[in-house]
């Protein structure tokens, strides 16, 4: 009788025992200064706290695999992201933890080369539609007020966000003619004074050359590289013209492309610059899909 | 309680008989078994009967004949769903659908899916129809396929186990990391439906929901053309198709205030 009661006394203590050290090390979202991803959100730049929970959850089950527990960039799956033409790629950090400068810089949009955040369209434009050749899909099936959501929890994830006011994007009206072959050529001419020193020349096989970006690697400091882009054999991010004019216009940010060096080029000439690289995009593509039709 | 079957589903009613086919035989197995147990406890129960009978009745040995309905019900069963698993994945290979959107004059759409945590991500071809090109797109949380129109889906995950399940076609099948699968359907009329994750993947299990739209001809065509708008010529000239679409068109109209003088010379009419 004492035997059994003694035995069951020490498998009561141990499954305790698992179950104290289940809880213990129960895995959690790390900590920071900043960000908790796993913790609730205090309210900022007078939005409504529902409304960055709302952003917060959306973010858990859409944007954390990718941009991170601690939403720096570093992927919650082992497996790291990789661009259609392979190179390892990191998503964004929306903290600033891993800038150089502990900036919050984004590439796509109208604050352009040097400037820090985005304008809430800028951010919205990009949730949507996605960056092409990267694994970001485009989340176009997402109604305003979750667009909304996503947003306002991105920009409670940085103290600067609450100053900063968002320039009114300009206007864009696409030429009817972009992709006439006046204009290619224009553009090709260009893109050999402007551009080749980090594109290469996709005509004559040149490749592009691996940039520095001013992110670290999360946790090192390494900082991250990336190649110019491959006009010939990888997608634009964005492909919209209006897209493609406004980067070139206005650089991208966090990378070593600068428009400052090309800053009194035209808009019609930048118009110019687009046909070319949409010409080479076409160029890309009616290359590829003639060697799968040889296979 | 089961969703009703979407309109056109070409292989729905197979899954639905083959449900039907166990729910119905399991009841009748179940409910006869049931009565020969009660029965028995109550013919047989120790007051009356207080040694096991050596020797079963007549009558009862006869019951023989119920193991013998119950093996034929399972063969028919067995048979109904090697058919059906037959229709739905073995005969289908891309090749016998193609063929078959093309004798029909129904349309034929390939797709990647990508199950991750916690979304579904579709990848398309593009205009041109050829995966890896630059006229890829991917899409989180929305798929979108034309009416009338044979879907083939190629299925796989980037880090647990999920599971591809739209209820209204009977669509159900494990994506699995690292390895490929396909499942397929068919659409008719345009509708939204859900697509939802069958397999518990983690806290947001419940959350990894997408949207299936169909959707007219017409609209597919644009949506497509306004998705491959990295490379023209698929929809040439007409430069309103591109630039993202109305929402695009209203977010930049307010006035220039970049530095930039604005030389554009000839604006598209717009
Ligand atoms: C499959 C991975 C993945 C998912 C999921 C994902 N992203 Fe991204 N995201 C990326 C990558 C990779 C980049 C960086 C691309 C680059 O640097 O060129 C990025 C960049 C961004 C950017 C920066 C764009 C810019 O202008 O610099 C924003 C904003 C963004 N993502 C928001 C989101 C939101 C919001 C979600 C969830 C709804 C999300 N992402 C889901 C991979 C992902
Ligand atoms: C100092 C180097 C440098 C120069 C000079 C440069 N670029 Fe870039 N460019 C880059 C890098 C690096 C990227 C890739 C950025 C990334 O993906 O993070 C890039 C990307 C691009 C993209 C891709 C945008 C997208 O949506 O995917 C375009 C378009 C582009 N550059 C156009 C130009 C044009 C036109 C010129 C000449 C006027 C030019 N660049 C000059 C470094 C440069
Ligand atoms: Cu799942």
């Amino acid at each position: 009788m004492r035997t059994w009661w003694l035995l069951s006394l020490g498998a009561l203590v141990v499954v305790v025992l698992i179950i104290v050290g289940a809880l213990l090390k129960r895995p959690s979202y790390p900590e920071g200064d900043v960000v908790l991803v796993g913790k609730r959100v205090r309210a900022s730049g007078g939005q409504s706290a529902d409304l960055v929970e709302r952003g917060r959850q959306l973010y858990i089950a859409m944007c954390m695999t990718c941009h991170g527990r601690q939403a720096n960039g570093l992927p919650v799956t082992p497996e790291g992201l990789r661009t259609q033409v392979g190179e390892p790629i990191l998503a964004r950090d929306f903290t600033g933890q891993t800038h150089t400068a502990g900036k919050v810089v984004f590439k796509y949009t109208w604050q352009g080369w040097g400037g820090e955040f985005a304008s809430d369209e800028d951010l919205k434009h990009v949730i949507r539609e996605g960056l092409r050749g990267t694994p970001m899909p485009g989340f176009e099936g997402l109604s305003e007020e979750d667009l909304d959501a996503l947003v306002a929890y991105i920009k409670s994830l940085h103290p600067g966000w609450k100053t900063f006011q968002s320039p009114s994007p300009p206007s864009v009206r696409v030429p009817s003619d972009l992709d006439a072959t006046h204009r290619i050529e224009e553009g090709r001419a260009l893109f050999q004074q402007k551009c080749v020193t980090c594109h290469g020349d996709p005509e004559s096989g040149r490749p592009p050359i691996a940039q520095p970006l001013q992110w670290y690697y999360p946790g090192t400091d390494s900082v991250l590289m990336v190649t110019a882009r491959d006009f010939l054999h990888e997608p634009l991010r964005l492909p919209d013209p209006v897209d493609v004019f406004r980067t070139i216009r206005k650089g991208i940010g966090g990378t070593t492309m600068n428009p400052q060096t090309w800053a009194e080029l035209t808009d019609d000439q930048i118009w110019s610059l687009v046909s070319y690289i949409r010409y080479l995009q076409r160029q890309g593509q009616e290359k590829k899909q003639l060697a799968q039709n040889q296979e | 309680m089961r969703p009703d079957l979407a309109e056109g589903s070409e292989v729905g009613w197979l899954v639905d008989t083959a449900i039907d086919i166990v729910t119905i035989g399991i009841i009748v197995v179940g409910v006869l078994s049931f009565i020969i147990f009660i029965y028995a406890l109550i013919r047989y129960r120790r007051t009356r009967q207080p040694f096991a009978l050596r020797e079963a009745p007549v009558w009862l040995r006869r019951i023989v004949y119920l193991d013998i309905a119950v093996l034929l019900f399972d063969l028919t069963l067995l048979s109904f769903n090697l058919y059906a698993w037959h229709e739905i994945m073995i005969d289908a290979d891309d090749q016998y659908l193609l063929r078959k959107a093309q004798e029909e004059g129904a349309g034929f759409v390939r797709v990647q899916v990508v199950g991750r945590q916690f979304f579904w991500a579709f990848i398309y071809p593009g205009a041109d129809q050829t995966f890896g090109t630059t006229d890829d797109y991917t899409t989180g949380n929305i798929m979108i396929v034309p009416e009338n129109s044979y879907v083939v889906v190629d299925l796989t995950a980037k880090d647990v186990l999920h599971s591809f399940f739209i209820p209204e076609f009977r669509v159900k099948y494990d994506a699995i990391p690292g390895q490929r699968t396909r499942v397929w359907f068919k659409t008719t009329e345009p509708g939204t439906y859900e697509i939802a994750c069958a397999e518990l993947c983690g806290d947001k299990h419940y959350d990894m929901r997408a949207v299936l739209r169909v959707v007219s001809q017409e609209e597919w065509e644009a949506w497509v053309a306004r998705r491959s708008n990295g490379v023209p010529g698929i929809v040439s000239g007409t430069l309103h198709a591109f630039g993202g679409g109305e929402h695009r068109q209203k977010s930049f109209s307010s006035s220039l205030s970049h530095s930039g003088s604005v030389s554009v010379q000839e604006l598209s009419a717009n």
